[in-house]
């Protein structure tokens, strides 16, 4: 994982205020908050039990986020996401019961686990931010941010995501195993998860929003950063490992992804190094290699790099 | 790292170079001079990203061009006035915005003008060009495939090779059976080159040894060519192709003399020309050449005297060609008629004496050369008439010919001349020949057809010890506008493509083959030594054929920096990241092209941070770099002040 230095005053506040529960997590943090700050959902490919949901919590309690959860099963319905209406016998008339998906920040834990049907509602939701129920649509909560996570080494009795779907996860992380120092804290500490939930917000629904339209709007994008990515999504494509290039969205996501980053380190303009750092996280996904090396997601990442070393972002 | 296009591009421009050095010696100055300023056009159009002029503009351009081109077309320089169209429409080709199409029309059109270079100029340079040409069209076809359905794929240096070395290895597949070809070919010339009209038998040139009274009618009639000859223009008196003499005479036909001392060294004044005469394919016994022949250079050519020369082995059948060297004269001094005067005056026992009495009553008592012209005039229309049609062909035609039909063509009058100088005691004998021809100004040689076939009267001078050419046909003198009409403008540039085809293509036999791999073996053989001339010379061609593509490759280098270096003088922040760059290097910390600036100055700072030199460079540079970057990643222009303050760290990282 790249390592960017933080300049931004209102990220240095998230991170103070979370230092004591990070151990060593600090880049996963950025990473969630490149995706919160620029709109994108993130998937988190991990082992269970290495603080996937302590992170997301984490999170949500800083950025002042409405948290919810969905834990998938292979009985999990579209509705149990979404929301249902529901007789009210008193009142004579359905009422809408809203499903976890109305939050700002929503943890979807072991999507995988989930039957194609309800992968697919709740894929849609994020695409479309909104859902529609027995005709009616409802509006998602600003901002909306998935972190869907998912166990990559269990598959029995899972239903993988479609590579199409791939497509609509701004990044895909892995937390790994923290390093020995950060896990003795851990384990000296105990679990926190009570003293997370004392954390006060730095941010609020709404600043979260204006950041993101701050983003958008201040931070400059020269010609010369198009080209760059437009070259490096070019190069995808005519790869002789990779069957499938990156499409047209994973450039506009990497571009979104350095603006955040250039964003983060106090700079009011893009330069390649902000697009450099999180490339192999945004694009991995989006890339199917040819023959046999399809499924390993260090691979994937290996061939990005080996291209990000072959096109010189100075022209 | 390369763009597809780009690639392309450079692939046509070297097509395109060797062709220009193809046609170069074929082409008019004017007309290459005007392609290369088309071609520098587009190449600036394409190397500076410069507006296109529209279409319209460009084909009103093209016809200019064309037309200027086309007002120098002269009789003898149509297929090197073609090759210069050919190239102008390239490089007009090369102004407009190019397709795949427009790549392939641009390739056949550099093929086109390879070709009619060769035609023109057949040097063996031109082979090594087309081999060049063949290899670079195929990396633009393989290219052009591609170019089609991805104009603007970005290719790294391995891909770019491995579609050319593809290309190349597709070529190099090709070559057994180009060398299978190359051995074949030549050898079944005739067949090769007649393999689309129906089989027919080879051309016997005509003459048989012997001529009978109305066989040459049957000759004149066909509309075969008989051979070319190159040779300068010469007036239209003095074009009789002299085969063979005919000195006996039994009443229907001449044939040759037994005896060969009837025949032999001669003396002959008069202009010399040199001919290069290529027969069609045919069983040739004989070699013609313009009257008096002196020499003759060819295979198996074997001189008989007064001018007879016959080919040793006339039982194959084929092109011939050969080298005659002739003096154009109407007589010729011979030393030895003393023995053989009886040949020349001898007639079938009581051959026709009522014509011997026609014969004494014009020649009595006269001189040779007034005996001569007296039966000339006797015989001379409208007393006798010239026809092809119902010849005399009784038991004695010639009694027919001169007492009854009084119509007839060439061997009847030259036999009734002949005949009748015999009996007034002048030794004389027959020439079969060919008489006129047609002369291609194109490139300079004659067509003889086989209705230019002739027989006339060589009639002794007892004065002047010669024997004196005498023509008594009457058609001899009017044929030759007669015959005019038989070539229009087109068929003559036809038939000079034939006859260089023929030329170039059929005459490479298996001998010139030996002799190249000859020299090839001798350079293998002592490949050390340069001096050997032939080696020397295969070297001085492979070097050239190196040079080309080098050259091409150098022309694209050099527009390549123009361009760079025009683009960092336009562009302020540009140069000034050169110049870092430089500094930086000279400082022994050169970029990796794919790194960031700011990737570079960390990687200093970790690297060699540790030696206060560095660091300082490393601080300096990282002040540069974040000031550089507020300009080149906003397209912003760089204000002066700004760009002094630059430049005055980059002196202080120079300093360190």
């Amino acid at each position: 994982m790249g390592s960017l230095e933080v300049k931004n005053d209102t990220v240095l506040a998230v991170i103070n205020r979370l230092s004591p529960f990070l151990h060593g997590k600090n880049e996963a943090l950025i990473r969630i908050l490149v995706c919160a700050f620029s709109g994108g959902h993130m998937l988190l490919e991990d082992l269970p039990g290495l603080g996937k949901t302590t992170m997301a919590i984490a999170a949500s309690r800083v950025l002042g986020l409405r948290f919810g959860r969905v834990q998938c099963t292979n009985d999990l319905l579209p509705t149990d996401v979404t929301g249902l209406n529901i007789f009210k016998a008193d009142k004579g008339a359905f009422e809408f019961h809203p499903g976890p998906i109305f939050n700002n920040l929503v943890l979807v834990d072991e999507i995988n686990r989930a039957t194609a049907k309800t992968q697919s509602a709740l894929l849609e939701a994020m695409g479309e931010e909104q859902v529609t129920i027995d005709g009616v649509t409802y509006r998602l909560a600003r901002p909306f941010m998935v972190i869907a996570t998912q166990n990559p080494i269990e598959h029995s009795g899972t239903t993988p995501l479609p590579e199409s779907q791939m497509d609509r996860f701004m990044m895909r992380v892995s937390i790994g195993y923290p390093d020995r120092e950060s896990e003795l804290g851990i384990l000296r500490k105990g679990s926190q998860k009570n003293a997370i939930d004392g954390v006060s917000p730095v941010l609020s629904a709404e600043s979260v929003v204006s950041v993101q339209q701050a983003i958008e709007r201040d931070i400059v994008v020269s010609d010369r950063i198009l080209e760059y990515i437009l070259t490096i999504a070019e190069m995808t494509r005519n790869h002789p490992q990779i069957a499938s290039g990156i499409s047209t969205r994973g450039a506009m996501v990497l571009l979104a992804c350095a603006r955040c980053a250039a964003w983060m380190q106090g700079r009011g303009f893009v330069i390649p190094e902000d697009v450099k750092i999180f490339a192999p996280e945004v694009l991995a996904h989006r890339i199917q290699l040819r023959g046999t090396a399809r499924s390993g997601s260090s691979d994937a990442e290996g061939v990005l790099q080996s291209i990000l070393n072959e096109v010189p972002p100075l022209t | 790292m390369v763009r597809l296009n780009t690639l392309l591009f450079s692939n046509t421009a070297a097509c395109i170079s060797v062709a220009l050095l193809a046609c170069a010696g074929a082409v008019a100055l004017p007309h290459i001079a005007l392609f290369m300023v088309l071609c520098l056009i587009a190449f600036a159009i394409e190397t500076f990203g410069l507006k296109r002029p529209s279409r319209i503009a460009v084909n009103i351009l093209s016809v200019c061009a064309l037309l200027a081109i086309v007002r120098t077309l002269r009789y003898n320089n149509v297929i090197e006035t073609f090759t210069g169209a050919v190239l102008v429409l390239i490089a007009v080709k090369m102004m407009e915005e190019k397709r795949g199409k427009d790549y392939a029309q641009i390739l056949g059109l550099v093929v086109l003008a390879v070709l009619s270079a060769a035609i023109v100029s057949y040097v063996e340079s031109v082979v090594y060009y087309s081999l060049l040409i063949s290899i670079l069209a195929g990396v633009e076809f393989v290219l052009i495939s591609w170019f089609v359905k991805q104009p603007g794929a970005l290719l790294t240096a391995r891909q770019a090779l491995r579609i050319v070395g593809g290309a190349v290895l597709i070529w190099v597949s090709m070559l057994p059976i180009c060398l299978i070809l190359f051995f074949i070919a030549p050898r079944t010339n005739a067949v090769m080159t007649q393999f689309q009209q129906p089989a027919r038998a080879p051309v016997s040139s005509g003459f048989s040894d012997q001529v009978t009274l109305g066989s040459v009618r049957e000759i004149q009639l066909s509309e075969e060519i008989a051979f070319r000859a190159e040779a300068p223009l010469l007036p239209p008196g003095s074009l009789y192709w002299r085969g063979m003499t005919l000195e006996a005479f039994n009443g229907f036909a001449w044939l040759p003399a037994r005896r060969s001392y009837s025949r032999g060294p001669f003396t002959a004044e008069g202009q010399t020309v040199v001919q290069k005469i290529l027969m069609e394919p045919g069983y040739h016994r004989v070699f013609f050449a313009l009257d008096k022949p002196v020499q003759i250079e060819g295979r198996n050519a074997v001189s008989l005297g007064d001018g007879n020369f016959v080919n040793t082995d006339a039982r194959t059948s084929g092109r011939l060609e050969y080298t005659a060297h002739s003096r154009i004269s109407s007589s010729m001094k011979t030393f030895n008629l003393d023995r053989s005067r009886n040949i020349y005056l001898s007639l079938p026992e009581n051959y026709m004496p009522e014509l011997r009495a026609v014969t004494d009553g014009i020649t009595y008592g006269r001189s040779d050369r007034e005996k001569a012209e007296a039966v000339m005039a006797y015989l001379r229309p409208p007393d006798f008439e010239y026809t092809l049609n119902e010849l005399p062909t009784s038991s004695n035609p010639l009694g027919e010919f001169i007492f009854s039909s009084r119509k007839g063509n060439c061997e009847y009058f030259a036999s009734a001349m002949a005949v009748m100088l015999r009996q007034a005691g002048v030794p004389s004998r027959l020439v079969a020949g060919y008489q006129g021809g047609e002369y291609n100004s194109a490139s300079g040689y004659y067509i003889v057809s086989q209705s230019d076939a002739h027989v006339w009267v060589e009639a002794w001078n007892s004065e002047t010890e010669a024997w004196e050419r005498h023509d008594p046909t009457p058609s001899a003198v009017a044929g030759s506008d007669q015959a005019e009409a038989k070539y229009n403008f087109l068929s003559f540039y036809i038939d000079a493509l034939n006859y260089r085809v023929s030329k170039i293509f059929l005459e490479y036999d298996s001998e010139s083959q030996w002799e190249m791999l000859g020299s090839l073996r001798r350079v293998l053989r002592n490949s050390g030594s340069l001096a050997n001339v032939n080696g020397g010379k295969l070297f001085a061609f492979l070097g050239k054929l190196a040079a080309l593509p080098a050259a091409a490759i150098a022309m694209f280098f050099i527009f390549t920096a123009a361009k760079k270096i025009i683009k960092r003088r336009k562009n302020r922040e540009i140069a000034l990241l050169h110049d870092f760059l430089r500094v930086m290097k000279r400082k022994g910390y050169e970029k990796n092209p794919c790194a960031g600036l700011e990737e570079f100055v960390d990687f200093i700072q970790n690297d060699r941070g540790n030696m206060p030199e560095s660091a300082e460079t490393a601080a300096l540079a990282r002040s540069f770099v974040l000031r550089f970057e507020e300009f080149y990643f906003r397209d912003i222009s760089i204000d002066p002040d700004s760009e002094t303050e630059l430049r005055s760290i980059l002196k202080r990282i120079r300093a360190v």
